[in-house]
């Protein structure tokens, strides 16, 4: 049995974790970060399959006294497998920025893309000066159009830092514990499948946002009775 | 009951309901999670059902409650609807029971990236059965509302399709429903009602054209509307999605607006499988994705996707070398030029015709006459006859009836025999079939 022509043509969606991994960050809020993003992968890959507009594509890069690409080169879901980070040193948040900006120029963004999708976790502010390379970020073209979301990891970060990088705060959100990060990063991680459809608008969905058409509401709290880091 | 947290809407297995029926169902395993809810496998005495639980917010309010009440009140279209069957409550949550969906059916996005490879005659079954469906659902007085690839399962071999989530499903006219649909297969008019805060809601028009847009899908493995308009826009997010699917619809083969035709290289699915079809399907796509777009009622109704899509189950040519198919056309037989197959370049025989009243079938050696051929009943489960090969005569083929009724064989020079059921007539140029309601004529030579 046969029949002619490919798959359905898709446009590639790059989703990147920015993983801080500072001293600060050693003990459980790094192990509960890694099996959090370990643990929404098989999620991942399922709404990739269901959505064939769509190539996922999956990187990572930590910063800690510098920053540096743990997975090189964008990696198709099916392929992307998240090894444990560690955790040492300062918060180079501004290096992290520049490597992301010479991954969102063009080449090697492709010219035709879905919007990206940028999740970064921390629980501290920049060691580094992050300015010129935040502002150069968010200049690129897909560095404009990239889905930024910033988790805020405990109560030791300046939440007006992650707000400079997200530009809305509502794209901000706080983990108290390690049931709100896990909740947190499975969100972001379904953030994907929003941005690339297909996903079904309820009645008081609204376009209007352009930039912004993400839906927050799914988001659980978790329960903030349990240890506060 | 345990509940793993009591916050975050999942439960662990073992965790037990009482349904408003009465019967309780038991957690066995999470099955899926999405934007509206988290789906599980339940048991209830013995038997395995599937049960969806609403997250708090937008979708667990009230009105949902509501439509699921209703919709467990009646009765399924058919049996290809997952329908709700019981309400469980828990707290301000809730959930719904529908049977689970049995192994072996597949979903779209399979198909559409190649990992499931049907038939023609299977993806025209496919197409042919959720119309059918959809035309009941709507029969009944029910909308869709949220008609898209992620919703519909089906069987590679047969055919079958299963109908899932139907719990944005409302009665047409209403303006009840708690969905507006998945951008890409909305209604134009519905993608403006989100972008300008109207009150326009999805109903049976509506889901007219996502059916389309699914159908189209189905059939070219590509996006009606994107083409060179879409190639334009290097960021797909959802404004550029408003203006394509919203603002300016252009249909890709809009025979009068080019200027969003498919692009060689990326949409050449869209050219290929456009080229394969017969006119009188794609004159559907044209008709409700140009005049249809802005004037819903000229949206294509089931009823003519069935017809089509019959026509083209009967009019296929399986290649005589490689066996792949091929639609007939018959303006090319009455020029007495020869089809040629797409995949090997053979030129093509047009096999013997039966002809019944308008319909035409072409006998390849699998071709089966269903009831509707007869009785225009639109049952085409049913078969009543199928192409068989003489036992001792090998060049020889018959019409076997597979029937419970006696036909009449005529010859060409009009004796009369009986073909009981079970039995098969030979199938003779300018021969005739008297099924009863119908007469069917063998063409075996070419148009004249």
């Amino acid at each position: 049995m046969k029949r002619p022509g490919r798959e359905l043509a898709n446009r590639s969606l790059h989703f990147i974790w920015m993983v801080d991994c500072s001293g600060s960050m050693s003990g459980d809020k790094i192990s509960a970060a890694n099996y959090a993003i370990k643990d929404a992968i098989p999620g991942m890959r399922q709404a990739a399959e269901e959505n064939p507009n769509a190539q996922l594509l999956v990187r990572a890069l930590r910063f800690d006294n510098g920053a540096s690409w743990i997975t090189p080169a964008p990696t198709p879901v099916e392929d992307f497998d998240w090894d444990p980070l560690d955790a040492a040193g300062l918060t180079a948040m501004g290096a992290a920025y520049g490597l992301l900006c010479d991954q969102l120029e063009m080449p090697p963004m492709p010219e035709r893309a879905l919007p990206p999708v940028i999740v970064m976790l921390s629980d501290g502010n920049p060691t580094d000066e992050y300015k010129a390379n935040l502002d150069r970020l968010l200049k690129l073209a897909w560095g404009k159009k990239a889905v930024r979301i910033a988790i805020a990891i405990g109560n030791d970060v300046d939440r007006a830092i992650l707000e400079e990088f997200t530009c809305n705060p509502e794209l901000v959100l706080k983990a108290e514990n390690a049931a709100q990060l896990s909740s947190m990063i499975k969100w972001a991680s379904t953030v994907a499948k929003q941005v690339s459809s297909p996903v079904s608008m309820a009645v008081t969905s609204d376009t209007d946002g352009g930039d912004m058409p993400i839906d927050i509401s799914g988001i659980s709290s978790g329960d903030a009775s349990v240890s506060v880091w | 009951m345990k509940r793993k947290d009591k916050s975050n809407s999942e439960f662990s297995a073992g965790s037990e309901f009482s349904a408003r029926s009465g019967n309780k169902y038991s957690i066995q395993r999470l099955i899926g999670e999405g934007g509206q809810g988290c789906v599980y496998e339940a048991s209830c005495e013995g038997e395995k059902y599937a049960l969806k639980w609403y997250k708090t917010g937008t979708q667990g309010r009230p009105e949902q409650k509501e439509i699921i009440e209703n919709l467990i009140r009646r009765a399924k279209p058919s049996e290809a609807f997952l329908w709700p069957i019981d309400l469980i409550e828990h707290g301000d949550e809730f959930g719904y029971v529908m049977l689970l969906r049995p192994p072996g059916y597949l979903s779209i996005p399979a198909l559409l990236s190649r990992k499931a490879e049907p038939s023609f005659m299977t993806i025209c079954k496919i197409g042919y059965n959720l119309v059918a469906n959809y035309r009941k659902l709507h029969a009944s007085g029910y909308s869709y509302c949220d008609i898209n690839f992620g919703n519909v399962f089906f069987d590679a071999e047969t055919g079958d399709v299963l109908i899932c989530d139907n719990d944005n499903v409302t009665i047409d006219g209403m303006k009840q429903s708690l969905a507006m649909g998945t951008i890409g297969f909305m209604a134009p008019e519905l993608v403006m009602a989100c972008e300008n805060h109207t009150s326009e809601r999805p109903s049976t028009v509506t889901d007219l054209h996502s059916l389309a847009v699914l159908l189209f899908y189905l059939f070219m493995i590509a996006d009606p509307f994107q083409g060179e308009l879409v190639n334009k826009i290097r960021c797909y997010d959802l404004a550029a999605k408003v203006q394509i699917y919203g603002k300016n619809p252009v249909f890709i083969f809009d025979p009068v607006d080019k200027s969003n035709r498919p692009v060689k290289g990326i949409d050449d699915n869209a050219i290929i499988f456009w080229n394969l079809y017969p006119d009188y399907f794609k004159d559907l796509f044209v008709r409700t994705f140009t005049d249809g777009l802005h004037s819903p009622k000229k949206r294509v109704q089931e009823i003519e996707w069935q017809n089509a899509i019959i026509k083209m189950m009967d009019e296929m040519i399986t290649c005589q070398n490689c066996g792949a198919e091929v639609f007939y056309n018959p303006l090319i037989e009455k020029s007495h030029a020869a089809h040629t197959c797409w995949f090997c370049g053979n030129s093509l025989c047009v096999p013997a015709k039966l002809e019944i009243g308008d319909m035409t079938i072409l006998l390849n050696s699998e071709s089966k006459i269903s009831e509707h051929h007869i009785k225009r009943n639109y049952n085409m489960e049913k078969t009543v006859a199928r192409i068989t090969r003489h036992p001792t005569y090998s060049n020889v083929w018959g019409l076997k009836n597979e029937s419970t009724q006696n036909w009449i064989y005529e010859n060409s020079s009009g004796e009369q025999q009986i073909v009981k059921p079970g039995k098969s007539a030979t199938v003779s140029h300018n021969a005739k079939i008297l099924f009863g309601e119908a007469t069917g004529v063998f063409r075996t030579k070419g148009e004249q």
